[in-house]
C-alpha cells in the first residue's frame, strides 16, 4: 500500500491503542501516557494528510495540539500529586471515594 | 486590518485585558471583591458592545476560513457573556481570591473563541481554553467530598474527548485538504467512509464532553466532587458552550440518515437514563448531574431536525437552561448556607426562606418543562422542529422521557412546601448578598425569554 | 370599555393582586384578604359585564385580545369570549369570591401564599377558558396545575404530599399526549398551508387523515377524561378531593373539572369532527359508566366528603353524555349542567366546610342540623334538591335537556339502522337519577335529622356565610325557572358546533337541529 495509507493506518492503530490503554490501565501515570499516545497519533495523522494534500494547515495544527497537550499534562500532574498526598497510591481503584 | 481585528474581536480583547489586570491585582493582593466588580463591569461592557454590533448588523471575515463574525457568532457570544455575568454576580460573595476570577474569565474566553470559529483550528483552541481552566477550578475549589478525584476523572475524559474530536478533524482534513468547517460540511453531504468516520468521531467527542449517554459516567462523580458554584459553572456554561460549539459546526446542515439515526437514539437514551436515574438521588449535585445528562439529551435531540431552525432552538434552549441552572444552584446555596449537599435540607424550606425557595421551585419546574415557564417553550421549539422533520415516534418517546423528568423535578419542588408555612414572614435576608442581584438579573432575563420567545428568531 | 382591554384586565388583575398580596405583611392582618377579595370582585364585575354584552352572534373570528407572542410559530395570545366559553367564564368569576368568602376565617386564609395561589389559579383558568389559540390553551391548561398542587401541598390534610403527587402526575400523562397532538396539528398545518399557526380557526380548516385525526382525538379525550374525571381515569379523585383543603376541593370540583368538559367542546369536537361522530356512541357509554359508578359508590359512602366527591363524578358524566349526543338540546343541557353542577357541588362542599369550621374534627359526626342551625339546614337542603334534579332547580333543567336530547339522538340513530346501544345508555342514565336521589337524600337525612348527639352548640349562619351562599342559590333558581335569556347567548355557537360535526360526518342535518335553541325546555 502507499505510504500515506500506511501512515494513516499506523496513526489509527496508535490511537486505538491509546484509547484502549486509557480505558483498561489502572496506573494514573500510565493512563496519562496513553492519552499522550492518542494525541501523538493525531499529530501523525495531521502531518500525513498535510503532506499528502500539500497544505500547511495540518502542520500548523501540530503546534496547537502540543501546546494543549502540555497544558493538560501539567494540570494532570498537579492533580496526581494531590491524589498521591491523599492516598499514597497511584492506583486508580484506590481513589474511588465518590462512587455510589 | 488591525482596527478590524480589534473591533471584531473586542469582547475577547476585553476579557484578555481583564485577565492581565486581575493577575496584577492578585500580585498586589487586592480586595477580592474588586476582582468580582471588575469582572461584572467588563462582561456588562462586552454584552452591550455585542448588542450594539448586532443591531448594526456587523459581520466580517477576520481570518479567512478561521475566524468569521456572523450573526451566530454575535448571538452565541452574547449568550455566553450574559450567562457569565449572571453567574459572576451569583458567586461574587463566595470567591476566595482573584485566581477564581482569572480562571473563570479564561474559560469564558475559550467559549467566545468557539463561537467565532469557522475553522477547526480555532474551534479546537476554543475547546481547550474552555476546559483547561475548568479543571483548575475544580482542583483549587474542591468540595467536601472530593480530593481531586472528580477533577482527575473530568480531566481524563475531557482530554480523551478532545483527542477524539481531533482525530475526527484530521480525517476530515484528509478528505478536504483544509481546516474550514464549511468544506467539511460540504463534503459530508456527499457521504463516504472517511467522512462518516470523521463525523462520528467528532460527534463522539462532543457527546463525551457534553455527558450524553453512553458517555455520561463521569458527570455525576465530577459534579459531586466540586464545590457547588463550580458545579453550577460546569453544568451551565461549559455544557452550553460545548453544545453551541457543536451547533457551530453543524449549523443548518442537513445530516445523513445514519448520523440522524445515531443522534436520535443516543439522545433518547440520554433523556430516559438521565431522568430515570435522577429519581433515586439524594444529593443536590448528583441530581443536577443526572438532570444535565437529560438536558444534554434534549439539546442533542435538536440536531436531528432537518427544517433548518435548529440553531435558533438551540440558542434559546442553551440560554434558558444555563440561566435556570445557575439560579437553581444559587438558591440552593442560599437555602443551605453552604452547609451540605443533601436534598433533605430543602424540606419545608419555604417556611424559613420563602423567596429562594419560591425561585428554586420555579426554576426546577422550568427545567421540568411545565408551561408557562421558559423551559417549556424551549422544549416546544426543539420538539416542533423534530416533529416537522417527520420523526414523530422519537418525539413521542422524548415526551414520555420528559414526563419521567417531571417526576423527580416535582419531588424536589414539593419538598420545599412540605411543612405548613409559619404565620410570621421570613426575616429580612434580602440585600446583604449580591447573589440576590444575580438571581434578580437571571430571573429578569428569563422573564424576557418567556414574554418574547421569538427573540432569537428576530435577532438571528 | 373595549373588549380586548377587559379581557386583558381579567387576566392581569388577579396576577397583580397576587403580587400585591405577596408583598403585604401577613401578621394578623386582614389587609391581604381584603386585597384578594377586592380583585376577585372587580374581576367578577368585569366578567359579568362581558357576559351581559355578549350577544351570541358569530361574525368571523371572535374579537378580543389578540397579541402575537411567538410570531414565527403563529402562537398569538388570543383570548376572546365566544359562545362556548361564556358560561365557564361566568362560573369561574363567580366561584372564586364565593370560595374565598367562605374560607375567610380559616387557618389557610391567614397565609399570603394561599391568597396568591388562589389569584394565580383564577388567572390561569381565565386563560384556559378564553383561549382561541391552541398553544395558548395548552399553556394555560398546564399552568393551572401548579397553583392547584401547591394549594394541596401546603394546606392539605395528612396525606397531602401523596395526593398532590398523584394529582399532578396523573394529569401530566394526559397533558404529555395532548402536547404531542398539539404539535402534530401545528405540523399538519405547516404541511398543508405552508405556515405555522395554532389559531383554532386555522386548524379547523385542515383536512386531517383518519389516523392523524384519531390520534389527536384520543389524546384530547384522554387528557380531558383525566381532568373531568371520567370513568376509568378517576382514581386520583378520592385522594385529592379528600386531602385538599375545603376551598381547594370546591375549586377542583367546581371549576377544574369543567376544564375537561371544555376541552372536549372546544378541541375534540371542532378539530376532529369525523372521528367524534364515529366515537360518540362509545364515549356516551363511558359517560354512562361514569354516572353509574359514581352513583353506586356514593350510595355506600359514610364519609360526607367522599360522598360529594363521587356524586360529583356521577354528575360530570351527565355533561359528557350531553356533549357526545351531538344534538342541540343535549349540548344546551350539558352547558347548563356545567353551571348547575359547578354551583351545586361548591355549595355542598362549602356547607360541609362551614360545619368543619364550627366543629373542628368532629364535624363528620354531625346530625340534627335542622334543629340546631335551621338556616344552614335550609341552604343544605336546597343544594341537595338541586343535586337531585328537582324541577324548578337548575339541576332539573340541565339533566332533563341532556336526557331529552340524548334520547332523541339515540332514537334517530336506532331508526336509521344502528344498534340500540345509545338508547340503552340513555335509559340507564335516566334510571340512575333514582340512585342519585337515594344517596343524596340519605346524606341529607343523616346530617339534618335525628337526635342531636354532639353537645356543643352550633351557631347558625352568620351574615358573611349567608352572603356567600346567596349567589349560588340565585344561579340555581334562575336557571331552574327562567334559563332562556342566558341560553340565547350560547345558542348560535352550539348550533354551529353541532352542524360542524354533523355536516362533516354525514349525519342527517335535520337530526341535529330538532329543537331550535329558543324553544327551551322550561319544565315541559
Amino acid at each position: 500500500m502507499d505510504k500515506y495509507q500506511f501512515l494513516t493506518v499506523l496513526s489509527a492503530l496508535l490511537f486505538t491503542m491509546g484509547l484502549a490503554g486509557v480505558v483498561v490501565r489502572r496506573n494514573l501515570l500510565v493512563v496519562m501516557m496513553c492519552l499522550e499516545i492518542m494525541l501523538n497519533a493525531v499529530v501523525l495523522s495531521f502531518v500525513t494528510f498535510a503532506v499528502r494534500s500539500q497544505t500547511l494547515a495540518g502542520v500548523a495544527m501540530t503546534f496547537f495540539i502540543y501546546v494543549a497537550a502540555s497544558c493538560e499534562i501539567a494540570l494532570a500532574m498537579a492533580i496526581v500529586v494531590l491524589l498521591l498526598r491523599h492516598r499514597c497510591s497511584l492506583d486508580l481503584a484506590a481513589h474511588q471515594d465518590l462512587k455510589g | 486590518m488591525a482596527a478590524d481585528l480589534l473591533y471584531g474581536l473586542l469582547p475577547e480583547h476585553l476579557l484578555l485585558g481583564l485577565i492581565f489586570i486581575l493577575m496584577l491585582l492578585d500580585m498586589f493582593r487586592a480586595n477580592r471583591q474588586l476582582g468580582g466588580a471588575l469582572f461584572a463591569a467588563v462582561l456588562a461592557v462586552g454584552s452591550s458592545l455585542l448588542l450594539y454590533q448586532l443591531f448594526r448588523g456587523y459581520s466580517i471575515e477576520l481570518v479567512p476560513s478561521e475566524i468569521v463574525i456572523d450573526r451566530f457568532a454575535l448571538l452565541g457570544r452574547l449568550v455566553i457573556l450574559g450567562c457569565g455575568l449572571v453567574f459572576g454576580l451569583c458567586s461574587l460573595m463566595q470567591a476566595n481570591s482573584c485566581k477564581y476570577w482569572i480562571l473563570l474569565v479564561s474559560s469564558l474566553l475559550g467559549a467566545l473563541i468557539i463561537m467565532d470559529s469557522a475553522g477547526f483550528a480555532s474551534l479546537f483552541i476554543g475547546i481547550e481554553m474552555l476546559s483547561l481552566p475548568a479543571f483548575a477550578l475544580m482542583v483549587s475549589f474542591t468540595g467536601s467530598a472530593g480530593t481531586g478525584e472528580g477533577a482527575f476523572k473530568y480531566l481524563l475524559l475531557s482530554s480523551v474527548a478532545s483527542a477524539l474530536i481531533l482525530f475526527g478533524i484530521s480525517l476530515a482534513y484528509g478528505v478536504t485538504g483544509s481546516l474550514a468547517i464549511r468544506a467539511f460540511a460540504a463534503s459530508l453531504s456527499s457521504g463516504g467512509v472517511q467522512n462518516l468516520t470523521a463525523a462520528f468521531l467528532v460527534l463522539s467527542g462532543f457527546f463525551l464532553k457534553g455527558a450524553v449517554f453512553p458517555f455520561h459516567a463521569w458527570a455525576p462523580d465530577a459534579y459531586a466532587g466540586a464545590r457547588l458554584q463550580v458545579t453550577a459553572f460546569l453544568a451551565s456554561l461549559v455544557k452550553g458552550a460545548v453544545v453551541l460549539g457543536l451547533a457551530r459546526i453543524l449549523t443548518s446542515l442537513l445530516l445523513n440518515g445514519e448520523i440522524v439515526a445515531t443522534i436520535t437514539v443516543l439522545s433518547l437514551a440520554s433523556i430516559f437514563y438521565g431522568n430515570i436515574a435522577a429519581i433515586r438521588q439524594t444529593t443536590f449535585k448528583r441530581l443536577l448531574a443526572y438532570s444535565s445528562i437529560a438536558h444534554a439529551g434534549y439539546m442533542m435531540f435538536a440536531l436531528a431536525d432537518s427544517t433548518g431552525a435548529r440553531v435558533e432552538a438551540l440558542l434559546y434552549y442553551v440560554s434558558v437552561y444555563a440561566l435556570t441552572t445557575i439560579i437553581a444552584c444559587t438558591c440552593f446555596s442560599l437555602i443551605s448556607h453552604g452547609e451540605g449537599d443533601s436534598l433533605d435540607l430543602l424540606d419545608g424550606a419555604f417556611a424559613t426562606h420563602p423567596v429562594p425557595a419560591g425561585v428554586l421551585a420555579l426554576a426546577v419546574l422550568s427545567m421540568a418543562g411545565i408551561p408557562p415557564l421558559p423551559g417549556f417553550l424551549a422544549k416546544v421549539f426543539i420538539f416542533k422542529n423534530v416533529v416537522a422533520s417527520g420523526l414523530l415516534l422519537p418525539s413521542v418517546l422524548a415526551f414520555l422521557g420528559s414526563y419521567f423528568g417531571a417526576v423527580f423535578y416535582l419531588s424536589v419542588a414539593f419538598r420545599l412546601f412540605s411543612t405548613a408555612p409559619a404565620v410570621d414572614d421570613a426575616t429580612g435576608e434580602v440585600g446583604k448578598n449580591t447573589a440576590w442581584g444575580g438571581v434578580l438579573l437571571g430571573t429578569a432575563l428569563l422573564t424576557l425569554f418567556t414574554l418574547v420567545p421569538g427573540i432569537f428568531n428576530l435577532l438571528l | 370599555m373595549p373588549e380586548s382591554l377587559t379581557i386583558l384586565l381579567l387576566l392581569t388583575l388577579p396576577l397583580a393582586g397576587a403580587l400585591l398580596v405577596g408583598v403585604l405583611p401577613a401578621r394578623n392582618s386582614i389587609l391581604p384578604r381584603i386585597v384578594a377579595m377586592a380583585s376577585m370582585l372587580v374581576v367578577l364585575v368585569l366578567a359579568a359585564g362581558l357576559f351581559y354584552n355578549f350577544d351570541g352572534t358569530i361574525a368571523g373570528e371572535p374579537l378580543g385580545l389578540n397579541v402575537p407572542w411567538i410570531a414565527s410559530l403563529g402562537v398569538n395570545l388570543h383570548l376572546a369570549v365566544d359562545g362556548l366559553n361564556a358560561y365557564f367564564l361566568l362560573l369561574t368569576a363567580l366561584l372564586f369570591p364565593v370560595v374565598l368568602g367562605s374560607a375567610w376565617r380559616t387557618r389557610e386564609a391567614q397565609f399570603t401564599l394561599y391568597l396568591a395561589l388562589l389569584l394565580v389559579l383564577e388567572a390561569s383558568l381565565f386563560g384556559t377558558f378564553l383561549a382561541q389559540n391552541l398553544m395558548i390553551f395548552f399553556v394555560f391548561w398546564e399552568a393551572v396545575l401548579i397553583p392547584m398542587c401547591l394549594l394541596i401541598l401546603a394546606f392539605g390534610g395528612e396525606q397531602r404530599r401523596q395526593a398532590a403527587m398523584t394529582f399532578f402526575l396523573y394529569t401530566l400523562v394526559g397533558s404529555v399526549l395532548l402536547l404531542a397532538a398539539v404539535l402534530l396539528l401545528g405540523v399538519e398545518g405547516l404541511h398543508q398551508t405552508g405556515r405555522w399557526s395554532f389559531e383554532f380557526g386555522h386548524l379547523e380548516q385542515l383536512h386531517l387523515g383518519w389516523e392523524t385525526e384519531l390520534f389527536v382525538f384520543c389524546s384530547i379525550v384522554l387528557a380531558c377524561a383525566i381532568k373531568c374525571p371520567l370513568f376509568p381515569f378517576h382514581s386520583w379523585l378520592p385522594l385529592s378531593y379528600c386531602e385538599a383543603p375545603f376551598s381547594g376541593t370546591a375549586l377542583m370540583a367546581g371549576v377544574l373539572s369543567k376544564m375537561g368538559a371544555f376541552g372536549i367542546l372546544k378541541l375534540a369536537l371542532p378539530l376532529c369532527p369525523e372521528v367524534s361522530a364515529v366515537m360518540a356512541p362509545y364515549l356516551e357509554m363511558l359517560a354512562v359508566a361514569s354516572i353509574v359508578h359514581g352513583a353506586v359508590i356514593a350510595l355506600r359512602q359514610e364519609d360526607f366528603r367522599r360522598l360529594v366527591a363521587y356524586a360529583s363524578l356521577s354528575h360530570m358524566g351527565y355533561i359528557v353524555l350531553g356533549i357526545f349526543s351531538l344534538q342541540n338540546t343535549a349540548m344546551h343541557g350539558a352547558l347548563f349542567q356545567v353551571l348547575s353542577h359547578g354551583v351545586t357541588v361548591v355549595g355542598l362542599l362549602l356547607v360541609l366546610s362551614v360545619l368543619e369550621q364550627r366543629l373542628g374534627t368532629s364535624w363528620r359526626q354531625v346530625n340534627a342540623l335542622a334543629t340546631s342551625a335551621p338556616h344552614l339546614a335550609i341552604v343544605l337542603m336546597l343544594f341537595i334538591l338541586a343535586s337531585v334534579a328537582l324541577p324548578l332547580t337548575s339541576g332539573f333543567t340541565s339533566e332533563f335537556m341532556i336526557l331529552f336530547g340524548a334520547f332523541q339522538h339515540a332514537m334517530a340513530a336506532w331508526t336509521s339502522g344502528a344498534l340500540p346501544i345509545q338508547l340503552g345508555a340513555v335509559v340507564v342514565a335516566a334510571t340512575v337519577m333514582v340512585l342519585s336521589a337515594g344517596y343524596m337524600l340519605r346524606f341529607g337525612r343523616t346530617i339534618l335529622f335525628g337526635e342531636s348527639s354532639c353537645g356543643t352548640p352550633l351557631w347558625d349562619l352568620n351574615l358573611r356565610e349567608a352572603m356567600v351562599f346567596f349567589p349560588l342559590l340565585l344561579v340555581i333558581v334562575w336557571i331552574g325557572i327562567w334559563p332562556n335569556p342566558i341560553m340565547t347567548r350560547v345558542g348560535p355557537a352550539v348550533s354551529r358546533l353541532t352542524q360542524q360535526v354533523a355536516g362533516k360526518s354525514g349525519l342527517p342535518l335535520a337530526l341535529s337541529s330538532l329543537t331550535s335553541p329558543d324553544g327551551g325546555a322550561n319544565g315541559r
